[in-house]
């Protein structure tokens, strides 16, 4: 009766779990075309946000990167501190943007001045470690918000694909000519957000090669870090030449009195 | 509970009712802990980086249908595979486990490997899981409690074939639900 009971429980759970498993799947593929495209859209457009937070916050620390080399001139005296490009900034490339419009891919000039914290490092490790996450989030940023466009854009090829084919059955020439307005004025919307969204790529993409440039300059710094040239180490080798030069004159003076005083059977007399 | 598939008979037959009972009641316990993980698919999950929204244990395995499977795996597909298939394997070793409770069959690596999953879906998903909710929480513990009670068994169903300590496998048979109970047939 108790091993009856619970074979139910089991068979209950795991058909309820596995029936709606299936149903979750179905809703999802039955799922409205514009429904598909609304959710890549959304989903291209919070990557968007993530890319500009991402970029914005490893600009800020290219900054101060910039700024490394410069603390430790004032810190050690040494000049010949590599100077690098400055990693981008970039125009907010929405601005234009009309009221109501979806709010796509919009980057934002990165502060001016880096918070004081990261600005005051002198030493390498900390500023590697500091930079070393954001760089990495960022360059992910992008190839999320890459990925999620092109999602975006393959949802809304199908989305139209059947939009047209829908508005081809309308057998009426003036309602179909009507729908097909319809369909051109929502095409448009799609196209100004897709040129947008392309615009925020390539923007972010010369961000990134800005970015790629102040990684190599830190990692310069950090290479050099570990160099350090002893000009003087050049003089100690004459000298030393000079003093044992100076000892072979007085081996070879004692040389010549032992030999003086102790004579030689090969010496003609 | 782990001899060749046979019930494991543990302790005097003519124990008293109390260990019986306590015996039977820890069992039950443990058997409905397995039906558990199978509930925490139903509560949220997982919240996905980019869509802001929470997904069940049931949603994320039904993912693969959903219209931002291509972004999923274009980012980073071995997260993604370990997101859904992780997630879709817990499901199925929950309900491994919870039949082999039924049967009292000791399947000692399926709350381990269900451990192991739950926690490659919770922390090897990083680029893609924001946030990890209650339901993997409760997996993962639930995981946890069985692996225990699983070496609770390794190592009461030991001490008797080696007949060391006779009372504390006897405590032990009735702790982990393994021992004689004169209902076990009902």
């Amino acid at each position: 009766m108790i091993r009856n009971c619970l074979m139910f429980v089991v068979i209950a759970s795991s058909a309820a779990i596995i029936g709606y498993i299936g149903l979750t799947a179905y809703g999802e593929v039955t799922q409205a075309e514009a429904a598909q495209m609304s959710e890549s859209v959304q989903l291209a457009q919070t990557q968007a946000q993530g890319m500009n937070q991402a970029l914005t916050d490893v600009s800020n620390l290219g900054n101060a990167g910039r700024q490394q080399p410069a603390n430790r001139v004032k810190a050690q005296q040494q000049p010949g501190v590599v100077q690098e490009a400055a990693p981008g900034s970039f125009a907010d490339i929405d601005r234009s943007r009309a009221p109501g419009e979806a709010d796509v891919a919009s980057v934002t000039q990165p502060l001016a001045t880096p918070p004081p914290d990261i600005a005051s490092i002198t030493s390498i490790d900390t500023l590697i470690a500091e930079w070393q996450p954001s760089y990495d989030a960022a360059k992910m940023a992008y190839v999320k918000f890459e990925a999620s466009v092109d999602n975006a854009k393959g949802q809304a090829s199908v989305y139209f694909a059947k939009q047209q084919a829908l508005t081809d059955q309308i057998r009426d020439p003036d309602n179909q000519a009507k729908a097909r307005q319809e369909d051109e004025w929502e095409m448009g919307l799609y196209r100004q957000w897709e040129a947008r969204a392309d615009a925020a790529l390539e923007k972010a993409a010369e961000i990134g090669i800005q970015l790629d440039d102040m990684d190599a300059s830190i990692r310069k710094i950090e290479l050099r870090e570990g160099f350090v040239f002893d000009a003087s180490g050049f003089q100690e080798v004459p000298e030393a030449i000079n003093d044992l030069n100076q000892q072979l004159t007085d081996f070879q003076t004692a040389s010549e009195n032992i030999k003086a005083a102790t004579g030689s059977a090969f010496e003609v007399n | 509970m782990a001899n060749n598939g046979q019930p494991a008979q543990s302790g005097n037959v003519d124990q008293p009712r109390t260990r019986e009972a306590i015996t039977l009641a820890v069992r039950l316990a443990f058997f409905a802990l397995t039906i558990v993980p199978l509930g925490a698919f139903l509560m949220p999950w997982v919240t996905l980086d980019g869509t802001r929204e929470t997904h069940t244990g049931i949603e994320t395995i039904a993912l693969p249908a959903s219209p931002i499977v291509d972004y999923l795996f274009r980012v980073t597909p071995v997260q993604a595979a370990t997101l859904i298939v992780g997630t879709a394997l817990i499901a199925l070793l929950a309900m491994k486990i919870a039949y082999n409770y039924l049967r009292r069959k000791s399947i000692y690596w399926a709350p381990m490997a269900m451990l192991a999953m739950a926690i490659a879906v919770a922390f090897g998903t990083g680029e893609l899981v924001n946030t990890t909710h209650a339901g993997l929480s409760i997996v993962i513990a639930v995981a946890t409690l069985l692996l225990l009670h699983q070496t609770l068994i390794r190592i009461q169903v030991a001490m008797r074939r080696k007949g060391k300590l006779p009372k504390i496998h006897r405590f032990l048979a009735i702790v982990a639900g393994t021992g004689y109970y004169r209902w076990r047939d009902a």
